[in-house]
């Protein structure tokens, strides 16, 4: 599909929409890629 | 359920038949919406000792013509009057005498609102309001303006339609093109709002996506050689098709890549791909085909198992060159994040910071702190979901954004 040919959307327009990108999948990135190093440590009582 | 309840599911479900019905006989759209408004406050005062009426649609009707005959007698005087109370009590005479099919003539309505003589930019506003009972404030978040603003537009242009006489019908074929535009917008505001709650939780927002599908369904059988229409539909069905796979078990939210493709609805999904490339073989690109086109890459997961980003950001490339919209830019920052790093898609949000209306916009925040969480900024992640979990109304998506920060 070119753009050239398309139509311009005129500016006062129904900007929300339902957008998978930032409404189903920007959400979880946090939990696919933890930022906290320390998430997985281990607690062991010291004198085991 | 209980009567008010009823009074509720009712009252959304025959809303814009019944304004459309009243207003196309005396084209005053806010003396229906008055006049109804008065029947739903009756409904709610009277249904509770005298029961729930056994059609009461029709009950609501009648209701609302009397008072809307009362409200002409108020305003109008002598020979002025009579041509509206005749009309008005005729046809109460014919909704007493029994079950009474109310047609529905939500299309004519809508299209009286998209006429040429009302302001370009109230148009699609005025459809919402008038046909699907929206409330200013849930429209100017749509179009991300200010609510009193809209109000006021809003009302100048319900004067305009009876005061220009707009008449209450479907355009002829040449005229209806370019009245489609803001038909095919209020449609897609409608299907929003009913797509952000898949789970049918807000009575407020319940079956909108429903209605959307079939408003969509309606318009595009009405024009089949329209692309934008069969785009709209299109684009409809593909984002409906994952409504269940988009909440778990215990209605938490489930995010886009953790969904289960087999989950999506594959009628649904063959269907919006049919639609779509039956409008792409007319060669007249426009926003909701590329739209489309956005979702249609993401169902193509369920075959290949993998999201193209690469082909996602070039169409909302094309998406931002047609639009120039704020929303789409924000998407587009988030394909680019997938597709060249968190980096980048940052730099893209950045970009559009200054637009004050985006302080308000849920959906840029959220974007942002998932980029800032991923690009390992704790601080200013922390802080953009702070503000997303504060604009964010569905208690699932608020639940999960709260998780992130942990």
């Amino acid at each position: 599909m070119t753009t050239g040919e398309a139509k311009t959307v005129r500016k006062q327009a129904v900007l929300d929409g339902p957008f998978a990108e930032t409404k189903d999948a920007a959400l979880a990135w946090a939990k696919r890629h933890p930022s906290a190093p320390y998430g997985a440590v281990e607690v062991r009582p010291v004198w085991t | 359920m209980d009567v008010k309840e009823t009074a509720e599911a009712v009252a959304r479900a025959s809303y814009g038949k019944l304004v459309a019905f009243l207003a196309a006989r005396t084209r005053d759209v806010a003396a229906a919406e008055d006049a109804l408004a008065e029947a739903f406050a009756t409904a709610l005062a009277e249904w509770p000792s005298r029961g729930i009426p056994r059609t009461p649609e029709a009950w609501l009707l009648t209701v609302a013509r009397r008072k809307l005959i009362d409200a002409a007698r108020r305003r109008q005087t002598g020979e002025e009057a009579a041509p509206t109370l005749a009309l008005l009590a005729e046809e109460l005479v014919d909704a007493a005498e029994g079950d009474v099919q109310i047609p529905d003539e939500r299309l004519r309505l809508m299209f009286a609102c998209a006429h040429p003589a009302i302001d370009e930019g109230v148009r699609a506003p005025l459809i919402l309001q008038t046909v699907l009972g929206f409330d200013a404030a849930t429209i100017a978040s749509a179009f991300l303006v200010a609510p009193a603003a809209m109000g006021q537009r809003l009302v100048r242009a319900k004067n305009r339609i009876r005061q220009a006489g707009i008449p209450f019908r479907v355009p002829e074929r040449e005229e209806l093109a370019e009245r489609l535009d803001a038909v095919l917008q209020a449609i897609y505001a409608v299907f929003t709002e009913g797509w952000a709650d898949p789970a049918g939780t807000q009575p407020r927002t319940r079956n909108l996506a429903e209605e959307g599908i079939w408003l969509g369904r309606l318009v595009a059988s009405l024009l089949p050689q329209e692309p934008e229409a069969l785009g709209l539909l299109a684009l409809m069905l593909h984002a409906d098709a994952r409504r269940d796979a988009r909440r778990g078990a215990q209605g938490e939210f489930v995010p886009l890549a953790a969904q289960d493709a087999a989950r999506w609805n594959a009628a649904l999904v063959d269907e919006a791909e049919a639609l779509l490339l039956r409008a792409s073989r007319m060669a007249q690109p426009g926003r909701f085909q590329l739209e489309a086109a956005v979702q249609s890459a993401h169902a193509a997961r369920r075959l290949s198992g993998e999201t193209d980003w690469a082909a996602i950001v070039q169409l909302y490339d094309a998406l931002l060159a047609i639009t120039g919209s704020v929303v789409v830019a924000i998407n587009r920052a988030v394909a680019l994040a997938e597709l060249h790093g968190a980096e980048r898609g940052l730099a893209a949000l950045d970009a559009l910071h200054d637009d004050a209306r985006l302080a308000q916009y849920q959906p840029y925040w959220a974007a942002r702190a998932a980029l800032h969480a991923r690009a390992g900024n704790a601080a200013a992640a922390a802080e953009a979901y702070q503000r997303a979990i504060g604009l964010e109304s569905d208690p699932a998506v608020r639940a999960f954004l709260q998780q992130q920060v942990h």
